[in-house]
């Protein structure tokens, strides 16, 4: 029969409080951040599953780090308390304002995305093909003309680009949002209704058409049918 | 649309905070492990001194270290701090982000196709640490270390290694606080100590980690990354341009390679590898953790010598390759 651990020691840190143990809390609250962006899944959010495995463990690291420095301390003459409030402040915002970026502002500046790498679709009917598949395939295509008014159902979220054109756009992220860039299709939207706000996710049904332009030849998604949808767990592609 | 970029600067703030917290974990626990069970002084006063051998031991040292520079600054600070040789330690700070095995890996991961980065970039990064290191093996530890760092390597080092300034003797009286006693007696006095100096330290750096994120994040959102890659053929204002981006950016050196793959095409190769040896280098986001090392002036001096060795390796690159 398996015997109870012994209790999480509150005690230590009431005591540590009291006496303005600031540097083992800040820690503490590192590892509590950690973790519980780990589980309230908000990691999926801000950076690429490979990096997953190494912040929870961090965060798994950081509260035993923390509860070992709890029960070692003794009152010192003088703890950097400075960047121990400013440690704690700042996890306290993290856990209590999530992430809510604009997807759209992160990338309408940005380069679009290179897409070598990447595992392709090129063998997948052309309905389960999906934006980065499409996108890819067009750029590496000797004659994308071959594509012209071929079915595609995309979803992906609204980016309204420096031109103020409103594209269709997914985000690929190597290693965290700060690295994200866009890729990104024309859409011409439905006849008589506006098109989505920015930053909406929707699925668009419909086909494939390559309009000759002045640059060269530039696909539009021709949308028949749009579906607002919700914004996706992980919302970028890897 | 100042809440839309204020949101979206929370959150890759949010991202960068949350991808670099744990390599700087790695960085001072392998610290305060080295500081309870390598001897202060006489074993890294062993490393080599010389100009040429001390930078080549640091690069290779960060071949056992595979963490970015978040990782790296503290490691440095605690070889420093345990009288270890400066162009060792300097080696190991400035090359170790690019000279390790997880950044060589993604390198090549990333630019299969031009085997000319895979061996540009360890070479154009060695060759900007054995540079800096002996530019700074001329000046004096006293005005290159931060004075905490000063005085706490002070006490690893012989004797009559530095003047008597240096060593803040009681003669002439001590220009900074009377540092904290080191552990002497008891194994497990000695654990305690460590790990509350450990947790000192991290909280320390963590706060500095923030700083450089806030700012980095600020700047990505509100810097329109297109606008320098507007000037991507222009040889020498591409490489300035984006050694601006690897600085402002200040994405992990492990996968920095992946980001410059989205926009290889269209700058110059010199400006490519600018990017690649600047940025693990020098950031916004570790700006602050160099302050636990070095002293204001030796920031800007060792900022700007890597910035200018950063701009003659992309301006030789593009002279070859153009």
């Amino acid at each position: 029969m398996n015997q109870p651990g012994p209790p999480f020691p509150w005690s230590r840190v009431r005591s540590a409080v009291a006496r303005r143990r600031w540097t083992p809390l800040a820690l503490l609250c590192c590892g509590i951040t950690l973790v519980q962006c780990w589980t309230s899944g908000r990691l999926q959010l801000l950076m690429a599953p490979a990096f997953h495995g190494l912040v929870i463990g961090a965060g798994l690291g950081l509260l035993v780090w923390s509860v070992t420095a709890l029960v070692v301390d003794r009152p010192r003459r003088s703890t950097p308390w400075r960047a121990a409030v400013l440690v704690v402040c700042t996890n306290l915002l993290i856990v209590l304002a999530p992430p809510r970026s604009s997807f759209s502002t992160l990338a309408r500046h940005r380069p679009p995305a290179r897409l070598e790498g990447l595992a392709a679709g090129f063998a997948l009917p052309p309905e389960q093909r999906d934006l980065v598949d499409w996108v890819r395939l067009l750029r590496g295509s000797p004659q994308p003309q071959l594509f012209r008014g071929e079915p595609i159902q995309v979803e992906g979220f609204v980016l309204v680009t420096a031109t103020g054109e409103h594209h269709l756009a997914q985000l690929l992220v190597r290693c965290c949002l700060a690295d994200a860039t866009p890729v990104q299709l024309a859409v011409q939207w439905p006849d008589g209704a506006p098109p989505p706000q920015r930053d909406q996710w929707v699925r668009v049904e419909g086909e494939m058409e390559l309009l000759e332009t002045s640059d060269g030849i530039q696909p539009v998604v021709i949308a028949h049918g749009l579906t607002a949808i919700s914004k996706p767990r992980q919302p970028f592609r890897t | 649309m100042v809440l839309d970029h204020l949101s979206t600067s929370w959150s890759v703030f949010q991202a960068l905070f949350l991808e670099a917290l744990p390599f700087l974990l790695i960085g001072v626990a392998l610290a305060t492990m080295a500081r309870h069970w390598l001897p202060p002084g006489p074993v890294l006063q062993c490393l080599p001194d010389h100009p040429l051998l001390g930078p080549l031991t640091g690069a290779a040292m960060g071949f056992a270290l595979p963490a970015c520079e978040c990782g790296n600054v503290p490691v440095t600070r605690q070889l420093l701090a345990s009288g270890s040789p400066l162009p060792t330690a300097m080696g190991f700070l400035f090359a170790a982000p690019v000279l390790n095995p997880i950044v060589l890996a993604s390198t090549w991961a990333a630019f299969p196709d031009q085997p000319w980065l895979l061996w540009a970039r360890p070479a154009a990064g060695l060759a900007m640490a054995l540079l800096v290191a002996t530019l700074l093996r001329f000046q004096k530890d006293a005005a290159i270390l931060a004075p905490n760092l000063l005085q706490e390597r002070g006490f690893h080092q012989p004797a009559g290694a530095g003047s008597l300034l240096e060593r803040s003797a009681g003669l002439v009286g001590s220009a900074y606080p009377v540092p904290r006693p080191l552990p002497s007696t008891g194994r497990g006095k000695s654990w305690r100590l460590s790990v509350l100096h450990g947790t000192d330290e991290l909280v320390k750096l963590s706060s500095l980690l923030i700083l450089g994120c806030a700012v980095a994040a600020l700047l990505q959102t509100t810097l329109p990354r297109d606008w320098l890659l507007a000037v991507g053929q222009a040889p020498t204002l591409s490489v300035l341009a984006l050694m601006l981006l690897a600085v402002v950016i200040s994405v992990c050196s492990s996968v920095d390679a992946f980001l410059a793959l989205g926009f290889a095409s269209q700058v110059t190769p010199g400006a490519l590898l600018a990017f690649l040896v600047l940025g693990p280098v020098i950031d916004l986001k570790s700006l602050g953790l160099y302050g636990t090392v070095f002293c204001r002036s030796a920031m800007v001096f060792v900022g700007l010598s890597c910035g200018v060795l950063a701009l003659l390796a992309g301006q030789w690159t593009n002279f070859l390759m153009l």
